[in-house]
């Protein structure tokens, strides 16, 4: 690939390669569904001419909607279809039908919420007017089809992505090797964290059928909480060196999140490409804060509540981000009421709220990752202390490893919280550089890592 | 439209200092694992026994084939067998199973119209363990992806490095140090590596099994059980 993305040839030849590697790359997974991909992408880049050409409310609206609903209509279908039936069939039952649907079987195409959310943002930009359609096709396929966030986001904006391919790209020398510098931080996140660290630990809390001590219980969800970071950071980080190694550049996907101070702050660090969507395509058009207190609690509930759906089929999902709604509504409330006082500036108040935002984080992990509200209730009855009796589960390497790995990670972001990465490099000897960047590689070779797919894979 | 800060940083150094570093320490780490008497072989993956088993849907359907635990897996010897009927079988064995899902997979299959040999370990076989069954059933979803990492590693990597196998990654092998136990916490050591194997999974036990008897039969560390039955 990088042979032809610098070889002397002309910039659409480059681009119809990066677009078809793409395609390969997505249907290396399952080739039939590549034809969702290309339905999206052609319906919306006519719609978006369409909308562009036609003045009147009426039409726009209708064109709109087209957009609107293919990409939610497979959106829905795939992803929510046996939801939908296994929650009617429930609900019926209640009212003594017993109504037997055939077994659906239905395969959901990797990277649909992603895809689906970047060209549906691609004709709400055109239709409010915030940009102009892209007159070429083949700029918009590659967006949609770029296949470094193709599966797993970040969420590209339309406006930070197509005007790159505009005329040719090439990375730098210095681009390129933090191209791959970041490569390799993603993938040591993945490998040598995510799985390595913390995903034996999680998975075992977490497939428990026993109630648990409260310190196994504890420490399998703060392994989840790492293990989720590294595995999705370490995804996008990687997809952000690829592109750079091409000369693309796409933005930040997570600002060091558990050193968030307040709820506001967790969503201005963690996956903000999701959260900047949701601020600008469904809370703002709702009213944001604009219309009132009572409006504004509602309209953050509806936002977070329909940001946790997006993340699965199941009421799990809706807990979570159900959570991290009432979450902020109560501190947006508290903020109004008692923000002022100086006290809340002190180191002592910062550190304490993060711990706060971090523990409260962690309690809606849970939801999050067990599989039923019985496992999650029986983990958070011993994480709660309302039942101490649970036994103890997790050896002494398995607890003393998952929590010094913790602790380094919750530091390490600490560390960062203000600062940015690229810079802390620059400050850094490129001996030193160069060392760290052998003992991850050299970690990530001999961790061996196994065939786990990335956790966001199936959202 | 966003552009991305690149730090002033001498890559080019950073790159040679990384390379060298990291040949220096995965020649090291491999040193040590020849030391102790490993050999490059074949990893006993999820996806090496798929691409064995895909061999009868394309063109071996008339093939014999070995089911079992790892009694039909172990020091069968495929060269001799090929000698006395004139075909190597293929090895579909899979430690610590029962061989009841394999039997299940093939004859469900209508392009399966050899013979096969099922080996039963009554243990394994009736109570229909199954260490490996995730082998058998993610077989028929393996992706293009998934089947080029297998036989890029098999052929590239693995014939090369003897470090590669999962007995030696580097947490299974801190997992398994003498830890202090936690109460209320028993921990099994698992069998450590027991096997090498060849891309057809031919599979025969590692020669410091057969001939290091303190290796075969570790004292028990303080306060742990250890499994005395190895996984069949």
């Amino acid at each position: 690939m990088l042979a032809v993305h610098y070889a002397p040839l002309g910039w659409t030849v480059k681009k119809v390669h990066l677009l078809i590697a793409g395609y390969v790359f997505y249907a290396a997974w399952n080739p039939p569904f590549v034809i969702l991909l290309w339905l999206s992408t052609v319906v919306d880049w006519l719609m978006a001419r369409k909308l562009a050409a036609t003045e009147s409310p009426g039409p726009r609206r209708a064109l709109l909607l087209v957009s609107v609903v293919l990409n939610l209509g497979m959106l829905s279908y795939f992803k929510y279809g046996t939801f939908l039936l296994e929650n009617f069939t429930a609900l019926v039952a209640t009212m003594g039908v017993q109504f037997k649907a055939a077994a659906p079987s239905i395969v959901l195409p990797v990277g649909i919420s992603f895809y689906t959310f970047e060209t549906l943002s691609y004709t709400l930009d055109v239709y409010l007017r915030r940009a102009r359609p892209t007159p070429k096709l083949l700029d918009f396929a590659l967006f949609v089809g770029f296949f470094p966030h193709l599966v797993a986001g970040p969420i590209v904006r339309p406006t930070d992505l197509i005007p790159q391919f505009a005329a040719p790209r090439r990375a730098t020398g210095r681009m390129f090797g933090w191209g791959l510098l970041l490569m390799t931080i993603g993938l040591f996140e993945k490998v040598v964290l995510a799985d390595g660290i913390f995903a034996p630990v999680s998975d075992k809390v977490f497939e428990a059928t026993q109630l648990l001590a409260p310190l196994d219980a504890w420490t399998g969800v703060l392994a989840f909480s790492a293990q989720i970071f590294c595995d999705f950071a370490g995804y996008t980080t990687t997809a952000i060196g690829a592109s750079l190694a091409l000369g693309f550049s796409i933005l930040d996907n997570f600002r060091f999140p558990y050193a968030a101070i307040g709820f506001s702050d967790f969503w201005r660090r963690w996956h903000i490409s999701l959260s900047t969507w949701l601020r600008d395509y469904l809370y703002i058009p709702l009213g944001g804060n604009r219309k009132g207190p009572a409006r504004t609690y509602v309209n953050l509930m509806t936002t977070m509540l329909l940001g946790g759906i997006w993340h699965g089929a199941s009421w799990t999902f809706v807990v979570w981000g159900g959570l991290h709604g009432l979450y902020l509504s109560a501190e947006r409330l508290l903020a109004a009421r008692f923000g002022d006082a100086a006290f809340w500036r002190t180191t002592i108040a910062r550190i304490g709220l993060a711990l706060l935002t971090y523990t409260m984080v962690n309690i809606t992990w849970v939801f999050f990752r067990a599989r039923t509200f019985e496992g999650a209730a029986r983990l958070l009855t011993s994480m709660l202390l309302i039942d101490r009796s649970g036994k103890p589960l997790l050896s002494t390497y398995l607890l003393g490893s998952a929590l010094l790995a913790v602790t380094g990670l919750v530091g390490t972001h600490w560390c960062m919280r203000d600062r940015e990465l690229h810079a802390v490099a620059e400050r850094t000897s490129p001996v030193l550089v160069g060392m760290a960047w052998g003992a991850m590689l050299f970690l990530i070779a001999i961790t061996q890592g196994g065939s786990s797919a990335f956790i966001y894979f199936q959202f | 439209m966003y552009v991305r800060p690149v730090p002033a940083v001498r890559f080019g150094l950073a790159g040679v200092v990384a390379v060298v570093l990291c040949a220096m320490l995965l020649g090291a780490w491999e040193r040590y694992f020849r030391g102790v008497g490993a050999r490059p072989a074949t990893v006993n993956s999820d996806a090496l026994w798929a691409l064995q088993r895909e061999r009868i849907n394309h063109g071996e359907g008339d093939a014999t084939v070995l089911i079992g635990s790892s009694r039909v897996l172990f020091d069968v010897q495929p060269a001799v067998w090929e000698q006395l009927d004139g075909r190597r079988p293929i090895q579909l064995a899979l430690e610590g199973t029962s061989a009841v899902p394999a039997l299940e997979n093939l004859a469900a299959d209508t392009a399966f119209t050899g013979r096969l040999m099922v080996g039963v370990t009554p243990p394994i076989f009736f109570s229909g363990f199954a260490y490996r069954g995730k082998a058998i059933a993610d077989a028929a979803t393996l992706t293009i992806t998934a089947r080029a990492g297998q036989r890029l590693s098999m052929h590239l990597l693995e014939p090369v490095w003897a470090f590669l196998d999962p007995d030696f990654a580097l947490f299974t092998l801190l997992e398994r140090q003498d830890w202090p136990e936690r109460p209320g916490v028993h921990v099994n050591i698992v069998v450590r590596k027991l096997s090498e194997t060849q891309p057809d999974r031919t599979t025969r036990m590692w020669d410091r099994v057969v001939t290091d008897t303190v290796y075969r039969n570790p004292p028990a560390p303080s306060g742990r059980r250890t499994s005395g039955r190895r996984r069949a």
